[in-house]
């Protein structure tokens, strides 16, 4: 039936839009760093937390969560960026994705020993009435997140594409050296990706609260997605990114639906493994591949 | 060697075996001592079931710390050895170090059922005394073993029928959905729901499997929706559960009568589900709960939050109450096993339990559970399930909505 299919349309695009947003911060380290960030979920659930302390713990209203959590994120992200990972950029790429493997597991138990608990909710940002088409029923927290989410992705993407602050970043992420000699310092440019780029987790963070839960398992739940969603989009395109997180989105609700609710988490594997294996430069890629 | 000598060595021979043999059965069984009584345990205290777990462990130290602080168990002190894991292999591990190494005299079971079904057989096979917490599961009860004492969580069978009688509270309904985790609790829950409610001749139009940790319910709901049923019963805990009924009215699906597996029925659900959550039903293991204006809850919460100052949110929980009881039949069996506790004595001692409550020991205890009785073919200490319900976003007692089950002599 058509108003099933919508049903599963709309989850679909309402998790799609926190995938997105979470890959699209992936791509911003990747872009300008050239680290899988596999520590990009902890940041994701870290936001997830300053969210719950913030509205619940300092009943501060839900806009200035949008704006402090976001630049709390980024800042620990950067801190980590300064004091972890720069000692050892100069090191083989898989020493610093294991660091990041590890700083991810560092921070979800750091957040489980004094919050031992099985989830903390917080309230949605928007309550009131649900949206009805017809038979189709939207609720205005699932409308919020499909716009906002995918608002803010936008938003991210044009910063890295357009702003002058971007602009070093695709320097550095063209060449290093080259970035080098026209004057952008390399340490600013990691410091400031890792700074955006855990800011998109922590405006991740926010949107995931009230849809998720605030858990520490929060950090599995997303980085998954998010990964997946950046390698559908070819892991260096921003646009790609956010298609990525969609597709997958209305895809793990679609297999669950139509074929088994099992399906639900196995569906992103099997997609990653497809893309890497037919198309591992993803479905939209940034560069153009050329056979010579 | 004269003959002299020969007679003095002999007799201090026969006087050094003589007091050995009188010091022997303080020692003879293992984790025995002059002083102490090592009780061993194991649970997750990290990972997503780590609430259980740590709960699982507070509870219990909390438990020993006052059998302790009012004198020991005849003269000995408890100690809590707690041995951490999270998947089955490592709490099979656990239970083996925990016997082998660390040489505990007796076992309690924190990781709930999973932990439990990964032991059972070696600790049945020990003949060591185990009593588990809050296990559900039918492969620890099954076979029978005089050693596995169960607590405040029931046979699954029993679960499935406290559940039931739930789902038929407001009336027998035409039209019932189940949503299951794949979580060995939930399952078998769940496998014992299933031929009752095809007994009742009730329609169970849905049958939903879910990952535990599932936060998107679009799919179940959905099929939820086309099947229009009256009563939905969900084997899932708190977060899964909660998000079923949140994402639920814009999927379509509105004035059903939601049932709760006892595991959801914390104080993570209501955040979760705010105004949508009023009415729902679950079973629940315990006569009170939590806040509740009464004198043996309140003494536990006085005494578990003088004891852990800086608690997170969400504790005590469930697992703190079942822990804190366990631990304390743990310690009447122990003092009525006399003073050479033996995995023996302390077996027929626990099957010499009749409405034991934990007050046994003395006043200073908190009596927060049903009494626990057991027999020589009688494994299941509690045999009685409440019902809660939540209004006004706090989980209530329903008075008068107490199961007591027939154990039968088994399990």
């Amino acid at each position: 039936m058509l108003i099933d299919f919508l049903f599963v349309l709309v989850g679909g695009l309402k998790f799609g839009a926190i995938y997105a947003l979470g890959a699209i911060g992936l791509v911003v380290i990747h872009k300008a760093t050239k680290t899988v960030n596999f520590a990009h979920g902890a940041l994701i659930m870290l936001g997830a937390y300053v969210t719950f302390f913030l509205l619940e713990l300092f009943k501060l209203p839900y806009w200035a969560v949008y704006v402090l959590a976001p630049t709390l994120v980024g800042a620990v992200s950067a801190f980590l960026e300064f004091a972890i990972l720069r000692p050892i950029r100069r090191a083989d790429m898989f020493i610093v994705i294991i660091a990041t493997v590890f700083l991810a597991i560092a921070l979800q138990e750091a957040v489980r020993l004094p919050y031992d608990v099985e989830m903390l909710a917080v309230a949605a940002v928007l309550e009131g009435d649900p949206l009805f088409l017809g038979d189709l029923i939207i609720t205005q927290e699932s409308m919020w997140i499909i716009a906002g989410a995918f608002l803010f992705a936008i938003l991210g993407a044009l910063l890295f594409a357009q702003a002058g602050l971007g602009r070093s970043m695709r320097a550095m992420a063209q060449n290093i050296r080259g970035a080098q000699l026209c004057g952008y310092s390399v340490d600013g440019v990691y410091v400031f990706a890792w700074f955006v780029g855990g800011g998109l987790a922590g405006l991740a963070g926010v949107f995931s609260a009230p849809s998720l839960g605030v858990s520490p398992e929060l950090m599995v739940a997303t980085i998954v997605p998010a990964f997946v969603a950046a390698v559908i989009g070819g892991f260096d395109s921003l646009r790609g990114a956010i298609l990525g997180g969609l597709i997958l989105g209305i895809l793990e609700n679609v297999a669950a639906a139509y074929i088994s609710a099992g399906l639900k988490s196995a569906i992103s594997f099997l997609i990653l493994f497809a893309v890497l294996m037919i198309r591992p430069e993803g479905l939209f890629p940034e560069g153009r591949v050329r056979k010579v | 060697m004269n003959a002299r000598s020969l007679w003095r060595t002999g007799l201090a021979a026969t006087a050094l075996a003589s007091l050995t043999m009188v010091a022997a059965p303080a020692s003879a069984q293992q984790g025995v001592s002059a002083t102490e009584i090592k009780i061993g345990g194991f649970g997750a205290i990290t990972g997503p079931i780590a609430f259980i777990g740590a709960a699982s462990r507070d509870g219990m130290q909390l438990a020993v710390d006052q059998i302790n602080a009012n004198g020991g168990i005849n003269g000995r002190k408890l100690r809590l050895i707690y041995e951490a894991g999270g998947t089955p292999a490592e709490f099979q591990a656990a239970a083996r170090k925990l016997v082998e190494q660390d040489q505990v005299f007796a076992v309690m079971i924190g990781s709930g059922s999973t932990g439990a079904a990964a032991a059972a057989d070696y600790l049945r096979e020990k003949k060591i005394p185990t009593y588990a917490l809050t296990v559900a599961v039918p492969k620890y009860y099954d076979p029978f073993a005089p050693n596995m004492f169960s607590g405040t969580v029931p046979h699954a069978k029993f679960l499935a029928e406290s559940m039931f009688r739930i789902t038929t509270s407001w009336g027998t309904p035409k039209n019932v959905a189940l949503v299951v985790t794949r979580l060995a609790y939930h399952k078998s829950v769940a496998d014992g729901l299933k031929p009752k409610i095809e007994a009742a001749k009730i329609q169970l139009s849905v049958v939903e499997e879910i990952d535990s940790g599932a936060r998107d319910m679009t799919a179940p709901l959905v099929a939820i929706a086309k099947a229009k049923p009256d009563v939905v019963i969900l084997a899932a805990d708190a977060a899964e559960a909660g998000f079923i009924i949140k994402q639920a009215p814009e999927k379509g699906v509105r004035g059903v009568k939601w049932v709760l597996a006892g595991s959801a029925a914390t104080d993570a659900f209501a955040p979760i589900v705010g105004k949508l959550g009023e009415g729902v039903r679950s079973e629940w293991f315990f006569p009170y709960y939590f806040g509740e204006d009464k004198v043996e809850m309140q003494k536990f919460e006085k005494a578990w939050k003088a004891a852990y100052t800086s608690p997170p949110p969400q504790r005590p929980n469930l697992y703190d109450m079942s822990a804190y009881n366990s631990m304390m039949m743990m310690a009447v069996a122990l003092k009525r096993a006399g003073q050479t506790p033996t995995w023996d004595n302390v077996v027929t001692a626990f099957q010499s339990f009749r409405n034991v409550r934990a007050s046994e020991l003395g006043s200073w205890a908190a009596d927060i559970s049903s009494p626990e009785s057991f027999g020589p073919k009688d494994i299941q200490g509690n045999d009685r399930m409440y019902q809660v319900e939540l209004k006004n976003g706090k989980w209530v007692v329903r008075p008068g909505a107490e199961y007591v089950f027939d154990v039968g002599g088994g399990s």
